[in-house]
């Protein structure tokens, strides 16, 4: 997994690429740790993402919880493998997906 | 022990042994490129079974195994840990609100969405989980 990270002011987009799961999901979590406090407005680009699976979900969640309360998050270029699991596991309608 | 075959890796379950996973699984995805999401499906359930025996079985020794046919992925989990039916593990409630929400057991019910059959049995000390997800 690699994450790109554009930060400008108080709007961050990551572009997260490869895997996010088990092994990845925590250094997403790093990144988030650091880039959360100061983001009013944070978009996740999922378009080079390969899958993700619960250990994913969670930070995730975690993100969108913290955005609930400080400002807006979205995520960007779902392909349908991603969206699958989106859909399964009720994240659709916790997410805002363009 | 002796070697194992190309579909089958056997493993000490611990930290160190997800990249050796992940490279198991990447050599049977490659053989599903032209299905994106058998290959997702694949990726996400040996991912989920993985990790729950690494973190909470208590193996010290686990196998996976795979073959391909009548248009399904048949995978083969089989650990000596702790005796774990995830086919009797609760649901999440998952209409809750992201406030509400709890992450655990989501793993598993995602697997349980994403495969077209999941068996277990636990026999002679060791869990035996097979998926069948299908080509498609």
């Amino acid at each position: 997994m690699t994450i790109d990270k554009n930060i400008q002011n108080e709007n961050a987009t990551l572009a997260v690429s490869g895997r996010l799961d088990t092994t990845t999901a925590p250094e997403l979590e790093a990144v988030l740790d650091e880039v959360l406090p100061k983001a009013k407005e944070l978009i996740f680009n999922l378009e080079n993402l390969e899958y993700i699976s619960s250990a994913g979900l969670r930070v995730i969640l975690k993100a969108q919880k913290v955005m609930n309360t400080q400002g807006s998050m979205k995520l960007t270029g779902v392909n349908d493998s991603i969206m699958e699991v989106f859909d399964i596991t009720g994240f659709l309608d916790i997410l805002t997906i363009e | 022990m002796p070697a194992d075959a190309d579909n089958k890796i056997t493993l000490i379950p611990d930290g160190k042994s997800f990249e050796a996973v992940r490279r198991f699984g990447d050599d049977l995805t490659k053989q599903l490129s032209c299905i994106p999401k058998a290959a997702n499906r694949v990726s996400v359930a040996i991912d989920e079974i993985y990790s729950n025996i690494v973190k909470y079985s208590g193996a010290d020794i686990a196998e996976i195994e795979y073959k391909i046919a009548d248009g399904k992925v048949y995978i083969m989990f089989v650990d000596n840990g702790a005796e774990y039916n995830p086919l009797a593990a609760k649901e999440p409630d998952i209409t809750l609100s992201a406030e509400e929400r709890k992450i655990g057991g989501l793993g598993i019910f995602a697997v349980r969405k994403l495969t077209e059959d999941m068996e277990y049995k636990y026999e002679g000390n060791k869990n035996i989980l097979k998926l069948a997800i299908a080509l498609e």
